[in-house]
């Protein structure tokens, strides 16, 4: 419940910021007298370039080792004040802005109603969701622990045995400045505001591909999209990296249509944030880049190569000081992936992932079906797209565009589908899709729901259907997590829920400060206050510690400082599945504290030794 | 095309066919689970 009320409180201070984040942005905007369409977005664009902005301006000073709540606060501080006194300014644009959102909710038929109820209820149950404390496996693995981390330590630093932070954390620098200010909350709103944008844009991008479209059914039927929705709650960053490319798709796009310079610079600008995002941004900036580098020469000859020049450098501004730093820290700009190439030294990583069903032809053809109808099979039951795509694939096919529009999204999605097929089947790495899915599912409605026709009512119940069983499969998943709303306190909730915080508060206490810590099958570090590292990492980053013996291995995990080794086991994986647990014994290490966990299927067990150092 | 009738049915056919599947494979064993 202590949750709710943090929300309650802080839910109205995070809109104001975004709206001095979006201001800020928009003076920018307003500097290269950027040509918007409408004042949708001008706001989703503005929110974007201004978050980027300030978690770019925060990650200069973690590496000035200036991270601290005077330092970040008066930053908040400043952007606060520059939004009091432009107020007047951004008065007229939401004064804009809101005739403009009358306009658009101005309801055509029966089935926009159904659609906005839809939304509002499942954005009602994610937003309860959003104040449910941290359990995400990933986000308490990295993305909010590697923030807590520079928090401790003031600065941006090469945390040691760990290899995410190496990587692009841009995102992270938000959720930064959420955890400095006590607040996570405030840190997991940003996704929301990602999510919105996305779903704002919606109406813009449908009118680039049909000028007498509405786009308001793409952009609510987004906000039923299950996988997308249930990950709102989470500190995980791909939505944000959907809502970065997705700004560079539209813009790329508006470039297609009518080749002005700002367009070009905005897409470039906002590739280079989705780089600086997530490393996944990769094979989608590269196939835009791809698209642009075709129409250039195709009309340009030799000239086109100065855009692409110029697209690329713009592109870079934002993201190079990430892969330049983890380039100069491991020699790998993008480690830990393909590290035997770039420095002979092999690492094991997600890239050798067995999640999915396989590399044959025959698995390529199933898995656009098998996504929809067994999504456990990439990752998730909770990152899938939700049906309707599936239901609407043949009037997607045959939607009405013109004939470059086709191929280029074709080339989009096809490039796109086979990256993700030949390296990591997890379905979230396909999240950046999903928006351009769903525009086109938006786009295949408009013409459905302009035929009057009585035929088309049997597709059009069959609609209905799949959206509401989106809707019911939100609150099935966002609604597992309200349950926090049972428990008195945070910690009550966690100790039920989260596999290892007993443990974790439990060594916060009874540990001193000096203790540090190896785990060994539980990656989350998030809720322990202590140095900490996984075992698994560091037989990644020193392959000869794979193939010691027990003994020789625990001399050597001493000699690193760790005092103290956590141990959990999945129950029915039997001892034999760690790999530290009989030498510990044989070798006399003292059992300290064992801590049981049984919740909604998942039993562990979790033991603590201290390594004796005579 | 869209003006087709056969299309329009094929159209509802496929749609019938890959809900009917999802509700099998999907939906059901959640169901299932949620009122076990």
């Amino acid at each position: 419940m202590s949750s709710f009320v943090e929300l309650v409180f802080v839910l109205p201070i995070w809109v104001i910021f975004a709206a001095a984040l979006l201001q800020t942005g928009r003076l920018l905007f307003s500097l290269a007298k950027y040509p918007f369409a409408d004042e949708m977005e001008e706001g989703c664009f503005s929110f974007g370039l201004g978050a980027a902005l300030l978690a770019t301006i925060i990650w200069a000073l973690g590496l000035l080792s200036a991270i601290g709540p005077w330092s970040v606060g008066t930053l908040t501080a400043v952007l606060l004040g520059s939004w009091l006194a432009t107020l007047r300014s951004f008065g007229t644009w939401f004064t804009s802005f809101r005739r403009h959102l009358k306009a658009l909710f101005n309801f055509q038929n029966s089935f926009e109603v159904f659609l906005a109820w839809a939304a509002a209820l499942s954005l009602l149950v994610t937003l309860t969701a959003i104040a449910s404390p941290q359990l995400g496996r990933d986000a308490l693995a990295y993305h909010f622990y590697c923030p807590k981390e520079f928090i401790q330590k003031g600065a941006i630093y090469p945390i040691p045995y760990s290899v995410n932070a190496f990587q692009p954390l841009l995102i992270q620098m938000l959720y930064l400045q959420g955890l400095l200010f006590n607040s996570e909350v405030f840190a997991k709103l940003y996704n929301l505001g990602f999510l919105l944008g996305i779903a704002g844009l919606m109406a813009s991008a449908c009118r680039i591909f049909e000028p007498r479209g509405r786009g308001l059914a793409a952009g609510l039927l987004l906000l039923t999209a299950t996988g997308f929705i249930a990950q709102t709650p989470y500190a995980y960053t791909d939505i944000a990296l959907s809502f970065y490319l997705f700004l560079s798709f539209f813009t790329m796009w508006r470039y297609f249509r009518e080749p002005k310079m700002p367009f070009l610079i905005a897409s470039a600008l906002f590739t280079g944030i989705a780089l600086a995002t997530k490393l996944l941004a990769v094979p989608f900036a590269a196939a835009l880049f791809l698209l642009l580098a075709w129409r250039a020469i195709r009309e340009k000859g030799l000239g086109g190569f100065r855009l692409l020049l110029l697209f690329a450098f713009i592109a870079l501004l934002p993201c190079a000081g990430w892969y330049l730093r983890s380039y100069l820290a491991t020699g790998n700009p993008i480690f830990p992936y393909f590290n035997a190439w770039f420095t002979g030294h092999e690492w094991v990583s997600d890239i050798r992932d067995q999640t999915g069903i396989g590399r044959s032809a025959a698995a390529l053809v199933r898995a656009p079906f098998l996504f929809f109808l067994n999504p456990e099979r990439f990752g998730g039951g909770d990152s899938q797209v939700g049906i309707l795509a599936l239901i609407l694939a043949p009037l997607i096919v045959t939607t009405r565009l013109k004939k470059e529009d086709r191929t280029r999204l074709l080339f989009l999605v096809a490039s796109q589908f086979l990256f993700w097929f030949t390296l990591v089947q997890h379905f979230r790495f396909l999240f950046p899709l999903v928006p351009v899915l769903y525009l086109l599912c938006g786009l295949a409605l408009e013409d459905l729901f302009v035929h009057r026709d009585r035929s088309w009512r049997a597709l059009k119940a069959l609609v209905i259907a799949a959206i509401l069983t989106q809707t019911l499969f939100i609150f099935y998943y966002n609604g597992k997590l309200s349950r926090y709303l049972a428990y008195p306190s945070k910690a009550d909730y966690l100790s039920a829920t989260e596999r290892s915080y007993a443990m974790q508060t439990w060594i916060n206490s009874h540990l001193d400060s000096s203790a540090a810590v190896l785990l060994e099958n539980e990656p989350s570090q998030y809720y322990l206050d202590r140095p900490s590292a996984r075992l698994d990492i560091l037989i990644g980053l020193d392959p000869r510690l794979g193939t010691m013996s027990g003994e020789e291995r625990l001399a050597q995990i001493k000699t690193r400082g760790f005092t103290h080794a956590m141990l959990r086991e999945a129950r029915g994986s039997g001892e034999a599945s760690s790999i530290l647990q009989n030498t510990l014994t044989r070798s006399g290490a003292r059992l300290l504290h064992e801590e049981n966990f049984i919740y909604g299927g998942e039993n562990s067990h979790t033991r603590l030794y201290e390594l004796s150092h005579e | 095309m869209k003006n087709d009738r056969i299309f329009r049915w094929f159209c509802f056919i496929w749609g019938a066919v890959f809900f009917w599947l999802y509700i099998q494979t999907y939906v059901i064993p959640r169901a299932y689970e949620l009122f076990r």
